[in-house]
């Protein structure tokens, strides 16, 4: 191991994740997940993007200015929902080397709510104390949708910080990095995707076929299987999310165990459990394309999801 | 400490639902439940939920439970009066509206629920009635006053349709069931340009709701001449009862049989026509 390569591992190793405790409503640290590029199976496109326009200019800046391009902006992922931008954000983290501050959904509802001592401001301040590091605001919908649709005035005023604290990033804060996601980018409020905001926007597809066989492998790695066929199974199960095809999975152990229990020995998982379990299933992304559909075609002023319908017509999407 | 934890739970739940997160909502009003079978509240917000998922029967039958508890539950009875309306039990809805009424006098959507339930039986007069009543509680929501446009259309006062037209506008411009109203009415005094102005708007604003989109298609498909002059002697039906639609369909026949046929035909191709053209133009080459 080089000297570099070492002072790396020792930097991954102080990292830490910071995440909102929904049992104290405080921020908690823990360690920092390990993920980078490597273990997000396919989406090369969306890393390719991501590594252009996001990771690449902060770690060659002057090299990116030749070309007047600026290090850092803010990132938004968007795709169906369990297609992998979670954990999208925790490599790119793992990729820059930086802490990472997630915020999900509870912790905005609790600012919402106003029970917690823990402002957006707060949460800000807590990552510039801790930079480098990449704040990941998952359902970024829920604290930045349209204030022109908001009837609290409290509503707007979160909004309005969010946008005060992103311009704030870019004013004072270096090292500080912004990964919004959202299954309905279409609620963002349009200030948030000015300049200097989220201004990449990412979509994150279903897996491909090749990455669909790739989840199913991890799925059911250590699991007692028979004479299985992923290629035919993933090739069988277009556009299923990652989180369908570990339901997929689930449903094939339970047929498994089904038969465990009446014969009384081990069965293994067969190719005809994951069929029959693929086969009772529907794609949940289907109902995101059909919404995406109709935003991209009727309320798309900006053609910002143009990258949809181009996806759809591609894949067959009806 | 319990009841700040109930209402932090509420509120939570209520913000979900302002979110449109109504799965994640139907979770946290569950646990509200938890806490106390008995929560009234809780009961009508679940219904409420199932209201915005469009499961009718499933709120009707939780305001029932929170009715049993509170029967005189303002939101509970405000979720059943709409579900019955959505549902299109239009006998469930009028008796369930008169209650909803008596309980909470001053709450004008029931008067506009009222008003749409007349317009659709095609009682102009009386829709209108009701939405004055609507805006002498709430008179500057901009719903109303596009409704009353549309009617005022209707009824052939265009001048007045105009003026409440720029009234309700002037409140707010970013309504997508006002904006429809507003196209209607203006496709009604003939001003087909306004009517695809404010459909286009509607669509951009809600671009995932059927009636909204149909309707936006429609309004394209008035662009053309040949079908605005096609689908007139139509609309003028509309306005009829039924048996003037007969009889009129009846003496027509009579009188002028091959032409009556060649109408029909020539409206049939036109309407496909300028429906292909306009799907052509919205869609592309790719089906809808």
């Amino acid at each position: 191991m080089s000297d570099q390569d070492e002072l790396a591992a020792q930097r991954r190793k102080n990292m830490k994740l910071i995440q909102f405790s929904k049992d104290d409503q405080t921020l908690v640290e823990s360690d920092k997940p390990k993920e980078t590029f490597a273990d997000v199976a396919g989406l090369e496109e969306v890393k390719k993007k991501i590594r252009m326009n996001f990771i690449l200019p902060l770690q060659n800046p002057q090299l990116f200015a030749a070309y007047g391009k600026e290090a850092g902006g803010s990132l938004l992922l968007f795709g169906p929902p369990g297609c992998g931008k979670t954990f999208l954000a925790r490599a790119v983290a793992g990729e820059i080397e930086a802490n990472f501050l997630h915020i999900e959904l509870q912790a905005i509802l609790s600012m919402y709510a106003g029970q917690s001592e823990h402002n957006l401001h707060d949460i800000f301040q807590k990552a510039r104390e801790s930079k480098p590091c990449v704040i990941f605001i998952d359902e970024l919908d829920a604290m930045g949708g349209s204030r022109h649709q908001m009837r609290q005035h409290h509503d707007r005023m979160l909004v309005n910080q969010l946008l005060l604290e992103l311009d704030g990033l870019q004013a004072e804060n270096e090292n500080v990095f912004v990964i919004g996601a959202t299954n309905t980018p279409w609620y963002l409020d349009s200030a948030l995707r000015r300049p200097g905001r989220f201004n990449h926007l990412v979509f994150v597809p279903p897996p491909e076929e090749t990455e669909r066989e790739r989840i199913l492998e991890l799925k059911l790695a250590g699991k007692p299987a028979d004479g299985l066929n992923l290629a035919k199974i993933a090739s069988e199960t277009r556009l299923f999310s990652g989180a369908d095809l570990e339901q997929v999975v689930k449903d094939a152990v339970e047929s498994a165990m089904e038969r465990m229990l009446a014969s009384g020995q081990l069965e293994p998982i067969t190719n005809d459990d994951l069929r029959n379990s693929a086969k009772s299933r529907k794609a949940t992304t289907l109902e995101w394309f059909a919404t995406a559909k109709n935003y991209a075609t009727f309320s798309d002023v900006n053609r910002d999801y143009q990258i949809v319908l181009d996806y759809a017509k591609m894949h067959g999407v009806k | 400490m319990e009841d700040q934890a109930r209402e932090s739970t509420y509120r939570a739940a209520v913000q979900l639902v302002e979110w449109k997160r109504y799965k994640e909502a139907l979770t946290e009003a569950g646990r509200l439940l938890s806490q106390d079978p008995e929560d009234a509240d809780a009961m009508a917000l679940i219904a409420k939920i199932h209201l915005h998922l469009e499961q009718y029967e499933e709120a009707i039958r939780w305001t029932e439970e929170a009715l049993a508890r509170v029967p005189e539950h303002e939101q509970a009875w405000y979720v059943r009066v709409c579900a019955f309306y959505e549902k299109e039990d239009m006998a469930a809805f009028e008796k369930s509206l008169a209650e909803a009424m008596r309980i909470d006098p001053y709450e004008s959507f029931y008067y506009y629920l009222q008003a749409a339930s007349l317009t659709k039986k095609g009682k102009f007069k009386e829709a209108k009635e009701s939405l004055l009543a609507a805006l002498e509680i709430q008179p500057e929501t901009p719903l109303y006053l596009a409704v009353l446009s549309y009617l005022e259309a209707l009824l052939g006062d265009k001048e007045e349709s105009a003026r409440l037209d720029r009234q309700a506008i002037r409140y707010d411009a970013e309504m997508p069931y006002g904006l429809m109203y507003l196209a209607w009415a203006a496709r009604a005094r003939g001003d087909h340009k306004l009517d695809e102005t404010y459909m286009r708007s509607a669509v951009r604003l809600e671009p995932d709701n059927r009636q909204i989109q149909d309707e936006y298609l429609e309004s394209l498909q008035h662009r053309y001449w040949l079908f605005r002059m096609l689908s007139g002697p139509g609309k003028l039906l509309r306005r009829l009862k039924p048996w003037q639609i007969l009889l009129s369909w009846f003496v027509a026949w009579l009188l002028f049989k091959p032409l009556v046929v060649v109408f029909i035909l020539l409206y049939v191709i036109t309407n496909w026509g300028t429906k292909a053209l306009v799907h052509l133009r919205v869609f592309g080459w790719r089906r809808r």
